[in-house]
């Protein structure tokens, strides 16, 4: 998947699912399970901005501790930094697994082969297979921004040890060195060398997600999982913090995955968009395509339903009914089926693979073309798409209606 | 001047009648004639100071508020957070917690009413020496007797929506009982009249829900609603169509349980004596209420005490008390209740259908944790408007929800002010919801209104530096490669507010007169008003 515009691969995420288990009755038996992601798959190369997008609870903020590993999934891997050859290799092993990616029934012999390929590859570069020593030695290159500032730092620490906690950790320099580091680092996110004595709740919302920020940059590293992080701030301060961000990622070649539910902010930040909804992939595409040419109905909506800061603009808004099903008893067929414009009687019936239409825009819709099942492969997609583009009518207008 | 005291007395359904008395010259509600609208002023704030007493100083939350609703338009109100945003709409619908806050000066006239009426009295102020702090000394029984006036305008006059829907709503009534209160409360007379005028038994009844049976039978839903809607006018109680209807949805075959579970119904409204009883005693007590609240409003207008009128109208309501007490014993009350209970249910659930919620019976039997937030909102919005208020204040309504949600509740109160008329305060800190749906914008900035307009206006033409600076802080889907600008620093701490214009520290404008003195504000054209420096067009009063 070589879009030419970014580096070397740095994490890849494949069919990523976590369940959590739902006890009840008798002695706690487990009686379902909310699926909070099922079935996620993205890459992220290196110095670009991944987009995580959806509503609360679709399992974007559980995408982003999985990719971390702060929680470990049901199944699916994270590979972190697979040398190119590796990926390739990847990418050609997933294609001949089904479609949704589901491992059980019968498999064809090719498929066992690849399964057995992928576990060797999983055992050197998933995260999840790591040593508890070697994710340690990792955890300084991955790091995370909570949503909330006044919830992630401790009430009871003085700056200067928030954000030298990870260097102790680590065991990075003598107690001055790190003293002077942190120094550097609150100067790097505008904030001055006096407010390393105080305490968190002498700062607004604002600087304290900047000290958020400055404790995940105290490791150099060299993926930050950003998880809402200006959800709880104004957006002149919001200004602020991307605007930060954006520097950083400049200056250090720094990769985010972005996750939020406000698209213009996504817009502003993101390389690259991934839309969720209940737990599943609907779309994912390079920003500009997607924000230019929406094609899952879900994306559509919600970007129609972002308030425009302009009173002239008079658009018509697709208002979607309804609210978004419980993750514990998701819908049959395509998740987003009950609440879709465009819905049609095969979506409550089959649930519609992530096929790519053209580029690197894939949408999970049964208002696309499935392609045959031996053509998954990926040089056998890229020319289905300038087909779909020239001869095949557009569906789109359907969807917009 | 003159179509403003037309709007003063103005006939208001949801506010008891009024004595005709003129205002005072002093309370008229003054339509500045700058804002460009034509409509009169419902609401009219001027000065308003309300400031919190802490441990640590006098937080000078908000410092002269001015801000004009005209009948049936929408006024955003738009700032960062701790601007004084919702204490401003708390202190219009005086729900500041008191202790520590406290209105401390202005005006605010709703319809000709001053709201603020005897505030003066109600507290003594004592700086203590060698600190920041003020020793206030409340006297409560004014505060409450300011409390109580309130009654006669909330409901029906300004009635709220607040921004977390979860916490608003009380956690074990369920939601019709909820709503149920709200909507006796306003609109106890008409309810209790429509169940005494009900007619329950005749050929004609009997036809209509024969005729309802059939409807169901057909299977066809607008066809029911029609049949339901006819059995409601032949009963001459709407609520029994509506019931009508849900009772039979979804029935294809067999109806005679249905029109079975309909003849109970009817049956149930065939009061016995006690219970007919019971409804003219609240009706009465509802008349006594409604004086109460005219003669409250009464003093607000005209900012004397009606004391002795309220002392006769307040022995009667005793009398009233004691002379049903047996009304409240314990399963008489239950029972002698039953008719008005039964008839709130299913007026929530005509209000539910109101607010485009697609199974009202259910979410009215449900308790709020069952709804999701957007339903929550909804329900919010129905227990608001259910008294058909003039004003309609909104607390960040759509914060907590998603954007599809959002997008949801906006279309809704658009549609509602289009049904209703109400006109609505609309207070939130995203631009993108105030340049969707409101007429005029506020810009609020750490308790001061630094610039007002009509929408259009503001966004083409933002005056004020901090209005420029927030609306070019945000990211824009039309715009992406726009460069987001920031504003400097942050919100100043309010106890030790920057001298002048309280925006100086930020601004890149700053003059040395705005560290000196506050700005007036200045008219600059076409309804649009600003208080800086910058500009020097004529100044506003207030």
């Amino acid at each position: 998947m070589d879009n030419g515009q970014t580096g070397p691969i740095l994490l890849s995420v494949r069919n990523l699912r976590k369940h959590f288990p739902i006890r009840g009755g008798l002695f706690s038996s487990h009686i379902g399970d909310v699926r909070a992601v099922d079935g996620v798959s993205f890459d992220v190369h290196e110095g670009e901005t991944v987009g995580l997008v959806g509503e609360s609870g679709c399992g974007k903020t559980t995408v982003g501790r999985l990719v971390l590993r702060l929680i470990d999934p049901t199944s699916g891997q994270t590979y972190y930094r697979p040398p190119p050859e590796v990926f390739q290799r990847l990418e050609q092993l997933y294609a001949q697994l089904p479609l949704d990616g589901t491992t059980d029934g019968d498999l064809s012999p090719a498929a066992k082969a690849a399964i057995h390929e992928l576990d060797g590859i999983a055992r050197q570069y998933s995260l999840y297979r790591m040593s508890a020593k070697k994710i340690h030695n990792l955890r300084g290159k991955l790091q995370i921004v909570f949503q909330d500032p006044f919830s992630s730092l401790s009430p009871r620490m003085l700056i200067r040890d928030i954000v030298s906690e990870p260097l102790a950790i680590h065991h990075m320099g003598t107690r001055a060195e790190r003293y002077k580091r942190v120094a550097e680092l609150l100067q790097s996110v505008g904030l001055n060398p006096e407010h390393l004595w105080r305490f968190p709740h002498e700062f607004s919302g604002g600087q304290r997600q900047r000290i958020g920020i400055a404790r995940a940059l105290a490791l150099r590293p060299d993926f930050i999982v950003l998880d809402e992080p200006t959800s709880a701030l104004d957006v002149s301060v919001q200004a602020q913090i991307l605007n930060i961000l954006k520097r950083l990622q400049a200056e250090q070649r720094l990769s985010y995955l972005f996750i939020s539910h406000h698209l213009s902010v996504v817009r502003a930040m993101a390389h690259r968009v991934v839309v969720m909804y209940l737990g599943k992939v609907v779309e994912r595409a390079p920003t500009e395509d997607l924000f230019d040419n929406p094609m899952h109905p879900y994306t559509q909506a919600l970007l129609a339903a972002i308030p425009i800061p302009d009173p002239e603009l008079k658009r018509d808004r697709i208002i979607l009914k309804g609210d978004v099903p419980s993750p514990a008893a998701p819908p049959p067929g395509c998740r987003f089926h009950t609440r879709c414009p465009a819905v049609m009687p095969v979506c409550s019936k089959v649930e519609p693979p992530l096929i790519r239409i053209r580029g690197d825009h894939w949408v999970a819709c049964h208002l696309f073309p499935n392609p045959a099942p031996g053509a998954a492969t990926g040089t056998a997609l890229s020319s289905s798409g300038p087909m779909l583009a020239g001869g095949a009518p557009d569906p789109l207008p359907t969807a917009a209606g | 001047m003159s179509r403003t005291a037309a709007a003063v007395r103005a006939p208001a359904a949801p506010l008891p009648p009024e004595r005709p008395a003129a205002p005072t010259a002093s309370e008229q509600p003054v339509a500045t004639g700058v804002d460009g609208s034509t409509a009169p002023v419902i609401l009219d704030v001027a000065g308003l100071r309300t400031y919190f007493f802490t441990y640590d100083g006098v937080v000078k939350a908000l410092d002269g508020v001015t801000l004009q609703v005209h009948r049936g338009e929408t006024v955003g109100l738009v700032g960062e957070t701790g601007c004084g945003k919702s204490v401003t709409a708390f202190s219009i619908t005086k729900l500041i917690a008191d202790p520590p806050g406290r209105i401390m000066d202005g005006r605010i006239l709703f319809k000709g009413a001053n709201l603020l009426f005897g505030i003066e009295r109600e507290a003594k102020f004592k700086p203590i020496k060698k600190t920041n702090r003020v020793k206030v000394r409340r006297y409560y029984r004014r505060i409450k007797a300011g409390q109580e006036r309130m009654t006669a305008v909330r409901g029906g006059g300004i009635s709220m929506i607040f921004q977390e829907p979860m916490s608003a709503l009380n956690p074990i009534f369920s939601i019709a009982d909820q709503i149920s209160e709200a909507l006796f409360l306003h609109r106890g007379l008409p309810i209790i009249d429509g169940l005494l005028k009900a007619k329950t038994r005749g050929p004609d009844v009997e036809k209509a829900l024969q005729a309802v049976a059939d409807a169901a039978r057909g299977g066809d839903r607008a066809a029911l609603r029609a049949a339901a809607d006819a059995f409601g006018v032949t009963t001459g109680l709407a609520t029994l169509g509506t019931q009508a209807y849900y009772v039979f949805r979804g029935t294809t075959g067999d109806t005679e349980p249905k029109v079975h579970e309909m003849r109970k119904a009817l049956k149930r409204a065939e009061f016995s004596g006690l219970q007919r009883n019971y409804l003219l005693t609240r009706r009465r007590q509802i008349g006594l209420e409604s004086q109460l609240k005219a003669s409250y409003l009464e003093e607000m207008r005209t900012g004397t005490l009606d004391r002795n009128h309220r002392r006769f109208v307040r022995s009667k309501r005793l009398a009233l008390k004691l002379s049903t007490a047996y009304l409240g014993l314990w399963g008489v009350r239950g029972y002698s209740r039953r008719p008005i209970t039964d008839e709130m249910f299913w007026q929530t659930v005509q209000l539910l259908e109101g607010v485009s919620i697609a199974n009202p019976v259910q979410v009215a039997r449900g308790y709020p944790h069952e709804l999701s937030g957007g339903m929550l909102q909804r329900v919010m919005i129905a227990m608001s408007l259910s008294a058909e208020p003039e004003l309609l204040i909104a607390d960040e309504p759509t914060t907590a929800l998603d954007v599809t949600i959002q997008a949801q509740i906006l279309e809704l109160m658009k549609d509602l002010k289009k049904r209703i008329g109400t006109a609505i305060l609309l207070i939130t800190h995203d631009l993108g919801v105030i340049a969707e749906v409101a007429d005029r914008v506020c810009v609020m900035y750490a308790g001061n209104v630094v610039e007002v307009g009509p929408v259009r206006d503001v966004f083409k033409r933002p005056l004020h530096p901090y209005t420029q600076g927030l609306i070019s802080s945000i990211p824009r889907m039309d715009e992406p490669d726009k460069k987001l600008e920031s504003i400097p620093g942050s919100v100043p701490n309010l106890i030790y507010p920057p001298s002048g214009c309280r925006f100086h520290p930020r601004c890149p404008h700053a003059m040395p007169v705005c560290r000196e003195k506050r700005p007036p504000m200045t008219v600059e054209g076409g309804g649009h008003t600003v208080a800086c420096y910058l500009y020097n067009g004529p100044v506003t009063q207030g």
